[in-house]
């Protein structure tokens, strides 16, 4: 194998997951590589391994022939490994110059900055990136393709030889985007190893030269890109078939539930319009930052809304407040369990009972008899495991932790459930449990909103499904036994540019 | 690691029965030694009558012949280690404790780990600084003698009672994930407009003091309005409030003190067949109204809830905002039962009062295991977290220490305690 970076056969384990399979990537020098992937196939954890925020359990990093052993991300940026990641890592009140500078300032001494020297250097790798910004310009006072600009320019003061960008391109306009491919241009000439990761399949096309594609942790295929059309690409990143079974089942659909009408909420919610019926599951799918999260905080009255109206069961509610939407009979089972869904250092029992304390309450009295029989059929019915209700939440698996919050909100009497990412980092034992748990609702009369990056997910449970695409829903496509995750991808992406 | 622990045990117990040995020794040879000094004393008594009748040119008094007393080193040794011997019995003791403890814990480990994950929950916690607490005591107990009588005891309980309430109410400020530094000025404020009231508007004392009361549960609720509605940082209203209710205690008498107050107020502190019934009676109500509030109410449980992770309270659909002005109203509450507690006690309200008790109630709450980052803690250790300061501070009065080592003794008990909360959850999250 010929490569100035080679990864091979890397494997990493998480508790319960297996993130990386036997995964090799080889990337040449000069080249502008493609990690191409649907969310959660692996790119991001082996970008992490490379730039030291992770250690891998199993295979072989090569630079430039030499093995290399990186721990760390200062081992990682002493090999010449820099990253750049989707959410930028400028300080905004330092200047361009400091901002480049960060970690190792041009001294006079040990006690001083030399800053003449600092900014003059600065001004001579922007100007040789063809950038037209001051060294001395704040970062706050520059736009979003500037700062990403600013990036490059630091990965290239530490003599970067090896440059990760993770979705360069998600917060640019057109225009910014051929600024960046052209500087992007420039460092292949420099013999720079790029790994450019990117949903954008046209831009791949645009501005890379190979691809390795991954699914599900594994290597699927390297092909050239000029050789290789997107239908083809989108074929590989999805796969043939679903691979995982999933317990769906057919109810007759009701009366209907939950509407949002021109739902506007941030800058990533516009005109969302959608509804769901008595025992329906409406799938929501859609890039990374396509704005289903944020639609969900909108309906849940945590982000101020806009414009729009949300009705349950026909009426019109006014959500301001998470209350609120409790009280309509919304529950929201979110993405982040550790931040939003529990309190670790609450026991099991407290967690659950979090959001229906009220029902315990005898003459001002909290009936603790009550409740810990009403947590303990909870538990044995959702076959939570934890040696006790007084157990500490911090110390559950994830799997059982995701329980805690569905038997949670399972107590709420709620009638519409939005479930974000619901099985997101738990084992698969655990996921079916939760399609489960999913099934018993709509059986008993209630509307799901399922917001999923796992497309066989979205295919294998939903009724319908609402793609979304920059904070608005670019189709609502019938769950029947047509679908496809091609399909899917192409509103996904803007809609059904890219037609076979 | 384990063969560190193992020299450590076996040094703590080697130096112990070293020590308690030591003291043995000194102990069965003090009637010899006392012996030695005696005639010691007597040698130096007729040396100086017969110097003294030289200098004044006086016949010698015939003190005939002086007896040789022989010192033997061992003797003189014993003679200086005699004013340590107390020392040495309690530091061997709590030696003797620690190196039992080291090889408790390693048996228990050996034996009872079935390579499961260690289980860290707060009653494990309250156990060990109950014993800390019982070691204490000990300690106490043998190094003086009038520790362990009921009049001192009364009185270390009388010393508490201050501390004691504010502690109660900076638990729930706690648990919540915030701080409450007025404390210390609210009671000095409250406790100035009690004697104004009483005094100056003669005031009934159960109008004044409920009067009293609305104005430090104000005091509280202006804090928590502050953090809950302007999202102020916890230290920074409080710390804002510090400032002010102690400007203004000075400002309404113009820094005056008041002293003198009806005896029906002064009687709260009074003793009842030398009992100080009803300021025990209180602390007894306050402590049970909170901990029956943490455990039995929704609030209670909100307060853990939003010291744990507010995100979450909140999107569980809980009023973050009313939890918040509930915590810092009942932590004014109990300040304004201090207040009377302290100015019935003193007879008399100055505006210095209860400077600095701040530090002395986080202390208490941080000692008893509720943590700096909220949602953990508990009444019952916050209880005997007051009682270790307390008895320290009892203790090092006892034992005739001024007061700046004792201040640097209780900074050190804090910044322990906070250590060992530190570790605790370094090795919650370790263990995960």
């Amino acid at each position: 194998m010929s490569g100035f970076l080679r990864m091979q056969n890397i494997t990493k384990r998480f508790p319960g997951v297996l993130a990386l399979d036997n995964v090799s990537l080889s990337v040449r020098k000069g080249e502008v590589h493609a990690l191409l992937g649907e969310n959660g196939a692996g790119k991001s954890t082996l970008m992490k391994i490379l730039s030291g925020a992770y250690h891998k359990d199993e295979g072989e990093i090569f630079i430039d022939g030499q093995t290399v052993d990186i721990r760390s991300s200062s081992d990682a940026q002493a090999l010449g490994i820099s990253i750049i990641y989707q959410e930028l890592n400028l300080i905004e009140q330092l200047t361009v110059a400091e901002n480049i500078f960060m970690g190792s300032p041009i001294m006079r001494n040990p006690a001083m900055v030399n800053w003449r020297a600092m900014m003059k250097k600065a001004q001579e790798l922007l100007d040789e990136l063809g950038i037209s910004i001051s060294a001395r310009s704040l970062i706050r006072n520059l736009g979003v393709a500037h700062k990403q600009m600013v990036e490059v320019a630091k990965a290239l003061s530490i003599q970067s030889r090896i440059l990760i960008m993770d979705e360069p391109t998600a917060p640019l306009t057109s225009r910014e985007i051929d600024t960046l491919f052209s500087t992007i241009r420039m460092l292949r000439e420099r013999g720079v190893a790029i790994v450019y990761i990117s949903h954008r399949l046209e831009e791949v096309k645009e501005i890379c030269d190979r691809a390795t594609i991954m699914r599900d942790g594994r290597n699927v295929a390297v092909v050239d890109v000029a050789d290789t059309s997107i239908d083809e690409i989108i074929r590989y990143m999805v796969g043939r078939k679903l691979e995982e079974k999933f317990p769906k089942i057919y109810i007759p659909l009701g009366e209907e539930l939950f509407r949002v009408e021109s739902l506007s909420a941030g800058k990533l919610v516009r005109d969302v319009s959608f509804s769901v019926q008595a025992g329906e599951i409406l799938g929501i799918a859609g890039l990374v930052g396509a704005g289903r999260t944020e639609t969900a905080r909108a309906i849940f009255g945590m982000d101020r809304l806009i414009s729009g109206s949300i009705y349950v069961a026909g009426q019109p509610v006014v959500i301001n407040r998470p209350l609120d939407a409790i009280r309509a009979g919304i529950g929201f089972v979110t993405e982040d369990r550790k931040e939003e869904g529990l309190v670790l250092t609450m026991n099991v029992g407290s967690n659950i009972t979090l959001a229906t304390l009220k029902e315990f309450m005898r003459l001002g009295k909290l009936n603790l008899a009550q409740e810990r029989d009403t947590i303990r059929a909870y538990i044995s019915k959702l076959n939570i495991k934890t040696p006790s209700h007084l157990q500490i939440s911090r110390n559950l698996s994830g799997g059982n932790q995701q329980k805690v919050v569905l038997a949670k909100w399972l107590l709420s009497h709620s009638r519409v459930f939005i479930f974000d990412e619901p099985t997101r980092g738990i084992d698969v034992g655990a996921k079916i449990e939760v399609y489960n748990i999913i099934n018993e609702l709509i059986s008993s009369g209630a509307a799901v909103i399922m917001i999923s990056s796992e497309l066989p997910e979205i295919i294998g449970m939903s009724d319908r499904v609402a793609v979304m695409h920059q904070g608005r829903i670019t189709g609502i496509l019938n769950n029947d036994q047509s679908l496809t995750q091609e399909e899917i991808l192409q509103y996904a992406t803007g809609g059904a540019r890219q037609t076979a | 690691m384990k063969t560190g622990m193992k020299t450590i045990m076996i040094i703590c117990l080697v130096l112990g029965v070293a020590l308690l040995g030591l003291n043995a020794y000194v102990q069965a040879n003090s009637g010899h030694v006392a012996q030695i000094r005696e005639q010691l004393t007597q040698r130096d008594k007729l040396m100086a009558q017969a110097e003294m009748a030289r200098v004044l040119g006086r016949e010698p008094v015939d003190v005939g012949e002086l007896a040789d007393i022989e010192v033997s080193s061992a003797d003189r040794m014993i003679m200086t280690l005699q004013g340590y011997d107390k020392s040495f019995l309690v530091l061997g003791i709590d030696l003797i404790i620690a190196g039992l403890a080291i090889a408790a814990i390693y048996l228990y480990k050996t034996r009872y780990r079935a390579g499961k994950e260690r289980k860290i929950a707060s009653s494990n916690n309250i156990l060990g600084i109950l014993l800390a607490l019982i070691i204490l005591c000990l300690n106490l107990a043998i190094a003086s003698n009038v520790f362990l009588t009921t009049s001192n005891l009364l009185n270390v309980l009388q010393q508490v009672s201050i501390n004691f309430v504010i502690a109660i109410g900076m638990t729930f400020v706690i648990i919540s994930g915030g701080i409450d530094l007025s404390v210390g000025s609210n009671i000095a404020l409250t406790g100035l407009l009690l004697a104004i009231m009483m005094k100056n508007w003669a005031l009934s004392v159960p109008a004044a003091i409920a009067l009293g009361l609305v104005l430090s549960s104000l005091i509280g609720l202006i804090n928590g309005g502050l953090i809950a509605f302007l999202n102020l940082p916890p230290f920074i209203a409080t710390l804002g409030m510090m400032s002010i209710a102690r400007g203004a205690a000075y400002t309404v008498t113009g820094g005056a003190p008041i002293y003198t107050l009806p005896s029906a107020f002064t009687a709260i502190s009074g003793r009842v067949a030398n009992i100080p019934l009803y300021a025990i009676l209180i602390m007894a109500a306050v402590f049970a109204l909170g901990w029956y509030i943490l455990r039995y109410t929704r609030v209670g449980r909100f307060t853990y809830a939003i010291g744990g992770n507010e995100n979450c309270a909140r999107l569980s659909g809980i009023n973050l905002n009313s939890v918040k002005c509930f915590v810092y109203v009942v932590s004014g509450i109990c300040c304004g039962v201090a207040a009377i507690l302290l100015t019935s006690r003193l007879d008399s309200a100055l505006p210095t009062n209860a400077d600095g008790q701040e530090m002395d109630a986080i202390a208490a709450v941080v000692i008893g295991g509720t943590s700096m980052k909220g949602g953990e803690g508990s009444m019952i250790g916050t209880l005997i977290g007051i009682m270790i300061i307390g008895v320290i501070a009892n203790g090092l009065n006892l034992l005739g220490v001024a007061q700046g080592p004792q201040k640097m003794v209780k900074g050190l008990i804090i910044v322990i305690a906070v250590i060992i909360d530190v570790l605790r959850r370094r090795a919650a999250e370790s263990s995960k």
